[in-house]
């Protein structure tokens, strides 16, 4: 054939298809709807998994924002606080809670471990309210004439009701302790003051004061009181006597419901303070405070002033030796381990999400210092994410030629099963008592157990693959940032419950598909601090 | 470059909004247009209706972002080709397999038709195999170089020129069954 030929038939061609005269044909439009109905099905079904993200992702920040709320604008005392004192604190009343007074009296080697339970016991727990309520209980007894003539018994009697002293009662004064709110604190005193209670001038003013002399019962009580804060309690006679001591200390009025029995303890205290008083007149000088000398009638609330005194001017030194003593009671390990979980949300784009896979691992954190933690675990998730052939990049270029005629597909749907192995840095911005606010950086490695692939095409493929699994495993080491901010809470002394919202995002490429995966949710955690058991034999 | 009339682009602005009214406005408007270069990539109509329907779809979830000062036509033919042969990669490997087939069936080409038309033309095109078609399509039509072609079609050069070649030999013969001996040579 010629090349003239050739020529012609191309210009046959050219000249006849311009003049196309296709008819519309009605049925075609009924198909186009209906393609165009499906269209807007799945567009209605994507917006509303989009929304759906976008709900959790702002419930885990609302949830936050009111977290810092409380936090820095509710409770702005607090958030001066620092996360070691916090723990020292809260551990020292549940181990009271715990152990009683017992184990204070195991531990109290010397006069200077021996006071600071007792301090931490009387200020009460719920700030000073409950202390408040109390010594206002006390004053008004104190202050019916009656009452403050009645005889030892009595009054032992009157301080127990006054406080029906369960050691629990005692032990949630103590976490109120922490706060140490001087002012609260200092605002008892005039109640104690302007009443008849001046209980506190006690055995102390025994040696300057004759109304103690015309009050014997009162040396009894406040021997009770006074031994706890300057004895040197030492050998098998200290325990029973301890026993009593700080039960009736542990507000000189959580004394026991039987007086007969408080009494006799009381007697045998009494001689050993006696002894001790006559040995330490100057531990004994430090705690009484001059105003407290007023009027010294006083009789059962020596104790409660006893604290306001400690909790003054010799506060700090005194609270130093408290939290000496709080430390040696059962300090917070630096590690702690905790569970996590999260529905978690992939996307190859971050405009674009479909359901939520699981993510749940564990996690095991070592506090560095105050603020800064350094934490590991392991995690399984489930990354489901779905979007269009072109944004996954097979390994083999031509593999879209080879499996599936050459047609991209126009929607992949993905499911991998990958275990993460982070490594990360959390700062406590905000800490307080219980609770505390941080964010947190980690890279992660991920090995991937699994991958699936779903294609779906616009039209028929016939012969095409319809999707790409792999059972085998592939490492990425340190392929994966991730920043997260939180919120954690103590519902236990050991425990602690938060939500930690998230985002996840490669640094290199993975995967079958070569993507940039991003993976975002919110871990909630409950972790569970280790404590040292030590002086505990 | 033509210019998109007033009315074309009102109906795009609509489309743009995903109307419905206006989709199918313009889906009446450039049915003819893009028919005729569907069906000279399919081997029938019905064919044809399925590339022209995954064209138009794909025109109507992109049409937001088209900018209205450029023409639409070029916009929609390119849509339409390159729709065409996203079918004819699906259609590649039953197309290989068919191929013995229809060579066979052309020699038995019948002369029915009296006189060249449109759809003539068509059916002369629809006759061939795909793979001669589209590449023939693609040069003679489309103005696309062998190196576009073999690009777009996944295919060497010299398939795209071979194939260009024995789609000009099978449409000689088909037109030779179909006129008299010497049609073309005469022209």
């Amino acid at each position: 054939m010629s090349k003239k030929s050739d020529d012609s038939i191309e210009r046959i061609f050219r000249q006849a298809l311009t003049q196309y005269d296709t008819k519309f044909q009605e049925s075609d439009w009924v198909k186009m709807e209906k393609l165009l109905d499906e269209e807007a099905s799945r567009r209605a079904a994507a917006r509303s998994r989009r929304i759906k993200g976008t709900a959790y992702t702002l419930t885990g920040l609302t949830g936050l924002i009111i977290a810092v709320y409380f936090l820095a604008i509710k409770n702005p005392s607090g958030t001066l606080g620092v996360l070691s004192d916090s723990v020292t604190e809260m551990q020292a009343t549940e181990d009271l809670t715990k152990n009683g007074n017992v184990k204070d009296e195991n531990q109290s080697d010397g006069l200077l471990s021996k006071p600071p339970p007792l301090v931490s016991k009387l200020p009460g727990k719920d700030g000073s309210d409950q202390t408040a309520g109390e010594t206002d209980r006390d004053a008004s007894q104190l202050l019916d004439p009656d009452k403050s003539k009645k005889t030892n018994p009595e009054i032992i009697a009157d301080a127990t009701t006054d406080a029906p002293g369960s050691p629990s009662k005692a032990d949630r004064q103590v976490g109120g302790e922490t706060d140490l709110e001087l002012p609260t604190t200092s605002s008892i005193l005039p109640k104690k003051n302007n009443s008849a209670a001046q209980g506190p001038l006690s055995d102390l003013e025994k040696s300057t004061s004759n109304e103690n002399k015309t009050l014997p019962p009162d040396a009894n009580l406040t021997n009770k009181s006074d031994p706890s804060l300057t004895t040197p309690v030492t050998g098998n006679d200290v325990q029973d006597i301890a026993n009593e001591k700080i039960t009736a200390d542990d507000d000189a009025l959580a004394v026991t419901t039987v007086p007969s029995a408080t009494g006799s303890s009381e007697n045998v205290t009494s001689k050993e303070f006696q002894e001790t008083a006559a040995d330490q007149p100057t531990q004994n000088t430090i705690a009484v405070a001059p105003e407290e000398k007023v009027s010294a009638i006083g009789k059962d609330t020596s104790a409660v002033k006893r604290v306001t005194i400690l909790s003054q001017p010799e506060a700090p030194a005194i609270n130093a030796k408290e939290t000496e003593g709080k430390q040696k009671v059962k300090p917070a390990s630096r590690w702690s381990v905790g569970i996590i979980f999260a529905p978690e949300f992939s996307t190859i784009n971050l405009g674009r999400y479909s359901a939520p896979g699981a993510s749940f691992g564990l996690r095991i954190a070592y506090q560095v210092s105050n603020r800064f933690s350094v934490n590991t675990g392991l995690i399984r998730s489930t990354k489901k994410y779905e979007d269009s052939g072109d944004s996954y990049q097979p390994r083999n270029p031509a593999y879209w030629q080879i499996r599936t005629n050459g047609v991209i597909p126009e929607e992949i749907y993905s499911n991998c099963l990958v275990y993460e192995l982070p490594v990360g840095v959390q700062f406590d911005a905000i800490q307080t008592q219980k609770s505390r606010v941080f964010i947190s950086t980690a890279i992660s490695s991920y090995f991937m157990a699994s991958q699936a692939y779903d294609y779906t095409f616009s039209s028929p493929n016939p012969g095409a693959d319809m999707g790409w699994r792999s059972p085998r495993a592939e490492n990425y080491w340190f392929s994966v940032g991730m920043v997260s901010a939180g919120y954690e809470r103590y519902i236990h002394r050991s425990l602690a419950l938060g939500i930690e919202p998230y985002l996840k995002f490669s640094l290199s490429e993975i995967g079958w598909p070569n993507i940039k995966l991003f993976s975002t949710g919110a871990y909630v955690t409950l972790r569970y601090r280790f404590m040292i058991k030590r002086n505990l034999e | 470059m033509e210019e998109n009339t007033e009315r074309t682009n009102t109906i795009l602005i609509g489309c743009k909004k995903l109307h419905r009214e206006s989709q199918k406005q313009l889906y009446e408007e450039y049915y003819a247009y893009a028919l005729s270069i569907c069906l000279r990539y399919a081997d029938n109509r019905d064919e044809a209706s399925e590339i022209l329907n995954d064209g138009f779809m794909k025109i109507f979830n992109n049409v937001k972002v088209f900018d209205l000062t450029k023409a639409f036509k070029p916009w929609l033919r390119k849509i339409m080709v390159n729709t065409a042969i996203n079918h004819f990669h699906q259609k590649q490997r039953k197309i290989q397999a068919d191929e013995i087939q229809v060579a066979k069936h052309e020699s038995d080409t019948e002369s029915i038709i009296s006189g060249i038309s449109y759809q003539e033309i068509i059916a002369m095109l629809q006759k061939l195999p795909p793979a001669y078609r589209t590449v023939f399509n693609l040069h003679v039509l489309e103005g696309y170089k062998h190196e576009e072609i073999a690009r777009m079609l996944d295919i060497s050069v010299g398939t795209s020129k071979s194939n260009l070649f024995k789609a000009k030999e099978s449409l000689k013969k088909i037109m030779n069954d179909f006129f008299e001996a010497d049609y073309v040579e005469k022209e």
